[in-house]
């Protein structure tokens, strides 16, 4: 077994002239919850979806449990067991709350298009384990009182715990959260906080953008710092706070 | 006289149905207009002119035939044209350009395979009017509409209660999650191809009896099958069933009581009222629901 969960591995990602990763390196221990923060425009983002696959890197490498991920088609990330919400919210809106969340599950079931139309038992049975699992999410995040209404008549807070719900149900090995929190008011924040450490506490581990500080250093045991593409820290939460190099970034050179 | 006409007013609206739930169902998925559902249908009663009248082979297995070759046919112009297109950038108007191409190229590929002439198709199930009151309906004509609705239950039970038809909807409507969950959304875009040919081709074998089969065949649903998705809303499936539907009865209808020459211009005033007064269709266009 390996102690890392991820290992991204000197990523380059150009746009053009644009370079919005300059030779990325850091690692996720397996269990831990890491946290990826940074300015405006640092990266984050497109770090996530080099990591998911959304993108595809310029040069270097993402390795899952030391697997490279570079042959691994797009949709086939999942399968492997990465997770991952959206900074806006992607729900399939006109589904509801509970087929969702299966759609989730789908990525680890086996009966094939026969079993799906001629309703084979075993069809039968996974059927009822995904509608089971599903239930089972719904009631960890909290939405197990909204599971036939559609996606798009949640409120925003609650479209991104369905998001979180939706990425858990495919037993993931790394969940990765970009900006969970953003239009959370502080108790659902707090709520947030709380499920992310059962997350961890599940075995899962967790990498996270976040631009609530407080939440984000009082969940994560470990922090990268991106600034214009380039990781100029990294370190525990309490390293990070008292960093020269990132109090700079976020507020300015000291005079 | 009503109520023969609401016959073949259903008869012909079932087969526009069948057509326009191709139009819809390409457009939810992937936004795209295809122009070649025409050809499709065309091609589809040519495949079971092949296998029944000329291969001899029983019906029940020259249609399993016809819908398994038109399946793979669908898919292949998905994931051999369209979706490589896509790859190389182009726009939705290159699409529907390359879609009309492939409509032309298929009716004259078809004279040189078949020949230019119009060839008779045997009623399977009974071209001898039956008495239901005062009504006179044939076996065809009844098959039309049961096969017909059976498709569109399939279709509808295969969208809404299977794994593949939930993924298909879902990648419909958000590619990006679709595919963190999982979601194969390449497949899911040959797979609604391969659907949309299938439902053209059920129709041109359902409808071949009547119209005979030959190669400009597609005329006779390809604009009326897009007229009727718009109408019910582009791009929902069950919008696409009723539009089919009302299509065929205001047809019937119109030539019935005015005069047949007349019957598209009625369809076709029809159409641009309700863009004018719900642009969006009878049921919102866009919403795979």
């Amino acid at each position: 077994m390996n102690e890392n969960i991820l290992t991204v591995d000197h990523i380059v990602m150009q746009f053009g002239g644009l370079k919005a990763l300059n030779d990325v390196s850091f690692n996720i221990e397996r269990g831990e919850v890491h946290a990826l923060i940074g300015p405006n425009g640092s990266g984050k983002t497109t770090m996530f979806n080099v990591i998911s696959h959304v993108l595809e890197p310029t040069s270097g490498e993402v390795f899952l449990d030391g697997e490279s991920l570079k042959k691994t088609k797009k949709y086939a990330v999942n399968r492997l067991g990465i997770a991952r919400t959206f900074q806006h919210v992607s729900l399939f809106s006109n589904m509801t709350v509970e087929e969702n969340i299966m759609c989730g599950r789908y990525s680890n079931t086996h009966q094939g298009i026969l079993g799906a139309i001629f309703k084979t038992p075993a069809e039968r049975r996974e059927e009822e384990e995904i509608r089971q699992r599903a239930r089972d999410e719904m009631k960890f995040v909290g939405l197990d009182d909204v599971a036939d209404t559609k996606a798009k008549k949640l409120p925003y807070g609650d479209q991104r715990l369905l998001e979180i719900a939706r990425a858990l149900a495919s037993d993931p090995k790394l969940l990765m959260l970009d900006e969970p929190a953003a239009g959370m008011n502080p108790s659902e924040k707090e709520h947030l906080g709380s499920l992310i450490r059962q997350v961890q506490a599940k075995g899962i581990s967790v990498l996270i953008i976040e631009h609530d500080m407080k939440l984000a250093m009082s969940i994560s045991q470990s922090v990268t710092v991106l600034d214009h593409g380039i990781r100029i820290a990294e370190g525990t939460p309490e390293e990070i706070q008292n960093n020269d190099k990132v109090i700079e970034a976020y507020l300015g050179k000291k005079v | 006289m009503f109520f023969q006409l609401l016959v073949g007013g259903i008869e012909l609206g079932c087969v526009y149905a069948l057509i326009a739930l191709g139009f819809s169902l390409i457009y939810a998925s992937s936004g795209l207009t295809t122009f070649a559902q025409g050809e499709m249908f065309m091609l589809g009663a040519f495949m079971i002119y092949t296998f029944f009248m000329m291969a001899r082979l029983p019906f029940a297995i020259s249609m399993l035939c016809t819908i398994v070759f038109m399946g793979f046919f669908g898919a292949a112009i998905e994931g051999g044209l369209i979706s490589p297109l896509m790859k190389r950038g182009a726009s939705g108007m290159n699409i529907v350009l390359a879609t009309i191409a492939i409509s032309t190229i298929m009716s004259n590929a078809a004279m040189l395979i078949w020949g230019a002439g119009s060839f008779n198709f045997p009623s399977i199930f009974g071209s001898k009017p039956i008495h239901i009151g005062s009504v006179y309906v044939t076996g065809q004509q009844i098959a039309i509409v049961v096969v017909s609705l059976l498709c569109m239950l399939l279709v509808h039970f295969f969208m809404t209660k299977t794994k593949l038809g939930i993924a298909m909807r879902a990648a419909a409507m958000d590619q990006t999650a679709a595919s963190a969950v999982g979601i194969n959304v390449p497949m899911t875009y040959a797979l609604t191809w391969a659907l949309a040919c299938i439902l053209a081709a059920v129709g041109g074998i359902m409808l071949a009896p009547i119209y005979n089969v030959y190669a400009k065949m597609g005329a006779l649903v390809s604009s009326k099958g897009f007229a009727a998705a718009v109408v019910g809303g582009y791009g929902n499936m069950y919008g696409a069933m009723v539009g089919g539907l009302l299509l065929g009865i205001i047809e019937t209808m119109s030539a019935g009581y005015i005069s047949s020459s007349i019957k598209d211009i009625v369809c076709y005033v029809v159409l641009i009222a309700v863009m004018f007064i719900k642009p969006s269709g009878i049921f919102n266009g866009k919403v795979v629901n």
